[in-house]
């Protein structure tokens, strides 16, 4: 079975689900609404999706650390399928996102100035020809024009703290709705376009975005990549071919359990020569047990930097009802009760301090997992 | 400035040197050519270091960086940064040639790297048992003009070595009560007319002239009995390897290293029992002390027994004195400044356009008699190398109060003390001035980075190519 990953960069849940191709393509497919990102921004986002593990472990734990990925250490996604023959192909946004090893091609397109839903559409026709040929196909589509518009109308003209970026929230959202709109149609006709190539039967298709994207939420981040709050850590994930069940999971899971998930449903065996994955396969979720997933989660806050710090200083840990965050670069911790606050609003630390302890313990565990 | 306009630098670093033992009413040494220098100059009364030993120190000072963001670990050392911009590189910039002489033992900050020449002598060279000559002879064979000189001396580290040791290759005066009342102030004493014989070489009129020091130690303020009691902890720490320990040595000397696999770790193995059984014949002094013993004495003894390096001002306090080019005479500033301003206010004062960088402020105004906002001190128990870290303190000092924690909980080890009632910092106040341990905290935080208080690793900092490639990533991605 062919692989077609198309990441949807900047893709917000709370428009994902009232997107009408989203919505389509939700009725039919295994979905995980919460799906909890290592971080929330796309560079350790992404390796921590590939290699199934946390970034504190691989390497690449802010915007500065793809070259200190652990390849020796952790196999990655584009790696698996290759090495199982399948010819991998990416079209990625920049250099940085991905590792290149495992993909046949790595091709980096212009976000400025490409029509993505050409470009896609013909990789698309070209992975027919492939399948055609009788060679499975792996191939990574990523959708940056949501990036695109926040980097030339949020990014370049604010800072994390300018007053008149937070005072407009409604124009910040309206100005996410067009953006988001167009990612829509270009997800309608990435779907459709593998219909019509017949491409679905043999291929699974997953869909997911690898952040969310403030809208002017909380002084202090402008886009995303600075706290850990659910409106950017909150990412999704969809998983469409006929042979899974159409169910939507409401309970959290966490970004590094897709590379599991696609391996079981690829019938690739993990390779227990590199070291265990932190990410647990979905399917048995999928196939109707309930389980609860806790989440990890880091960020760096450049605070009045102008430039992204090279190590994580907020860490976060998250379960269904409650989420933990320890703010290293002032010494401050958060604790919010996401069933009654889902906005995170009110930090309840000194009124919950056990399940604060309880959950400062957790997070230290998995800190120091990674040392 | 053309070259020939600019000024010659003198910095002379005195290692161990506490402030109150250079000048004050504290100070029992007899150095009048220093106290000359004191009426000849601009004397800085509290300057405060970022640290209580050399590496990180210095570092600190020519970088005006806090030691958590100016040291690297690289494996077992601690070194400068070598990515960092420095002053000394800076001068270089500007036409300085550079020179240094210091203790080969520091060889590993990296400084031969910074300096274009750089000349270090042995651990056993003091200035009057030959040391003295090889800079008069350094000073007499012309350096190349505008230069910067940096002379880091360490006879007060004799104060260190067993008795016996230290007595024959002590300076005469060490054992002459008229030179001081305790051997440190001894050897200041006997350290001054080298001083005088070094600045007599150089013409004051286009040389500027800093004498500071790194940091201060408790030696500086042991009695009798104290330097009685800190003898017998040296010889209890002295550990003798035995018989079988000395053949083998012998043998695995015969061989070539590289032939000797796993010497390495046997070395390691044997270092780490030696440490362990030196800990466990030392730790219980500690609790022998007697619970009389006021504070600040409590404090010297246990310092003696297993060098605490927290962060009083026995380790921070450093003379500050400027002198020379342009620099008014009489001048006595009793305002808190730092190490970290050393190198912004001779930058001012010799006019060189640059600039600043790190966290330092030029001093010139102070000098001037000009408004000069007092700026807090960052005190860090930071250590020479990685295996002398067992503090991880972390502070901040003004002239009222200084406090201190925990480098990564600012819940564990917290002290606050009242330095304008409480000197000698006995009476640890924080659990009843919650406002202003909040208050000093919050100005703390403020100096901390991405990384905490923490010091990079040297795997962790990309090649520097490579890190510009990404920063240019990055800016298109919009993130810088």
């Amino acid at each position: 079975m062919n692989l077609i990953f198309i990441m949807m960069d900047g893709a917000r849940l709370d428009r994902i689900v009232k997107g009408k191709n989203y919505s389509n393509l939700i009725a039919n497919s295994a979905f995980f609404p919460n799906t909890i990102t290592y971080a929330p921004y796309t560079i350790a986002a992404l390796h921590a999706v590939f290699s199934g593990t946390y970034g504190h472990k691989t390497g690449v734990n802010s915007y500065w650390s793809s070259p200190k990925f652990k390849k020796d250490e952790y196999e990655l996604l584009s790696s698996y399928l290759q090495k199982n023959g399948y010819y991998t192909y990416a079209d990625v946004i920049n250099d940085l996102v991905l590792p290149k090893i495992g993909f046949d091609s790595f091709v980096v397109h212009d976000e400025l100035n490409d029509d993505l839903t050409v470009r896609h559409k013909l990789l698309l026709e070209e992975m027919k020809n492939k399948s055609e040929q009788n060679k499975d196909f792996f191939l990574y589509l990523h959708y940056s024009n949501i990036h695109t518009g926040i980097m030339q109308e949020v990014l370049k003209k604010y800072d994390n703290f300018s007053k008149e970026y937070f005072s407009k929230k409604k124009e910040n959202e309206k100005f996410y709705d067009t953006l988001f709109e167009k990612a829509d149609e270009y997800l309608g006709e990435m779907i459709r376009h593998c219909e019509k190539l017949g491409l679905t039967e043999n291929s699974l298709i997953v869909v997911i975005s690898d952040h969310g994207i403030s809208i002017g939420e909380k002084v202090g981040e402008r886009a995303y990549g600075v706290y850990c709050y659910d409106y950017t850590l909150i990412s999704t994930a969809l998983f469409y071919h006929n042979s899974l069940p159409k169910k939507i999971t409401k309970n959290q899971i966490r970004s590094i359990d897709l590379l599991p998930t696609i391996l079981e449903i690829l019938s690739i065996p993990i390779d227990y020569n590199y070291k265990p994955m932190d990410g647990k396969s979905l399917m048995p979720i999928i196939n109707g047990n309930s389980e609860e997933r806790i989440a990890f989660s880091q960020s760096g806050n450049p605070l009045t930097n102008k430039q992204p710090p090279k190590e994580p200083n907020i860490s976060s840990i998250r379960t269904d009802k409650w989420k933990f965050i320890s703010n290293v670069y002032n010494n401050s911790e958060e604790l919010y009760d996401l069933e009654n606050d889902p906005f995170e609003e009110n930090n309840v630390i000194k009124k919950y301090d056990n399940i604060a302890s309880e959950l400062r313990y957790k997070l230290k565990k998995i800190l120091f997992s990674g040392e | 400035m053309s070259n020939s306009l600019k000024p010659n630098i003198l910095f002379i670093v005195l290692d161990g040197l506490r402030s109150d033992k250079f000048h004050g009413s504290n100070k029992t040494s007899i150095t009048p050519y220093l106290d000359s220098l004191i009426k000849n100059g601009a004397y800085f009364e509290q300057c405060v270091s970022s640290a209580p030993c050399t590496v990180p120190s210095v570092a600190s000072t020519i970088t005006s960086l806090y030691p958590f963001e100016c040291i690297i670990q690289d494996k077992n050392l601690f070194t400068i940064n070598p990515k960092l911009e420095n002053y000394v590189s800076n001068l270089k910039k500007l036409g300085y040639t550079t020179y240094a002489t210091y203790q080969e033992v520091i060889y590993f900050l990296g400084l031969d790297k910074i300096y274009d020449h750089t000349e270090t002598y042995s651990v056993s060279s003091k200035l009057w048992n030959g040391l003295g000559e090889q800079i008069i002879e350094k000073l007499e064979n012309k350096m190349k003009e505008p230069w910067f000189y940096y002379l880091h001396l360490y006879d007060l580290h004799i104060l260190s070595y067993p008795k016996k040791q230290r007595l024959q290759n002590g300076p005469k005066e060490i054992t002459d009560e008229k030179y001081g009342i305790n051997q440190y102030e001894r050897v200041i004493s006997a350290m001054d007319p080298w001083l005088k014989i070094f600045l007599d070489k150089i013409n004051l009129q286009n040389t500027l002239v800093v004498i500071t020091s790194d940091h201060g130690t408790e030696v500086a303020s042991y009695t009798e009995d104290l330097e009685d009691f800190n003898d017998k902890n040296i010889e209890s720490r002295l550990h003798n390897p035995g018989k079988f320990f000395k053949i083998a040595q012998k043998m695995s000397n015969s061989i070539p290293k590289n032939m000797f696999l796993g010497r390495k770790k046997i070395a390691q193995l044997y270092t780490n029992r030696t440490r362990s059984k030196i800990k466990k014949k030392m730790l219980p002094k500690l609790d022998e002390i007697d619970e009389d013993v006021r504070p600040y004495k409590k404090r010297l003894m246990r310092a003696s027994i297993w060098g605490d390096a927290f962060v009083y001002d026995d380790r921070f306090r450093i003379p500050l004195l400027i002198l020379g080019y342009n620099i008014p005479s009489n001048k006595i500033i009793k305002q808190q400044v730092r190490s970290i301003d050393i190198f912004p206010t001779i930058f001012e004062i010799a006019e060189l356009n640059q600039n600043p960088l790190g966290h330092g402020k030029s001093l010139l105004p102070l000098i001037h008699n000009k408004p000069f906002e007092e700026l807090p001190a960052f005190l860090e128990g930071a250590a020479n190398a990685p295996k002398f870290v067992n503090k991880n303190i972390i502070g901040i000092r003004t002239s009222d109060f200084k406090y201190f924690r925990d480098k990564n909980d600012n819940t564990i080890k917290v002290h606050l003390y009242d330095l304008k009632n409480d000197p000698l910092e006995e009476n640890n106040i924080a659990e009843n001035s919650p406002s202003t341990v909040k208050k000093m905290e919050e100005m703390l935080t403020k100096l901390q980075n991405d990384n905490g208080f923490n010091y990079e690793r040297s795997e962790q900092i990309l090649d520097i190519d490579e890190e510009k490639k990404i920063e240019e990533e990055l800016r298109k991605l919009g993130y810088i």
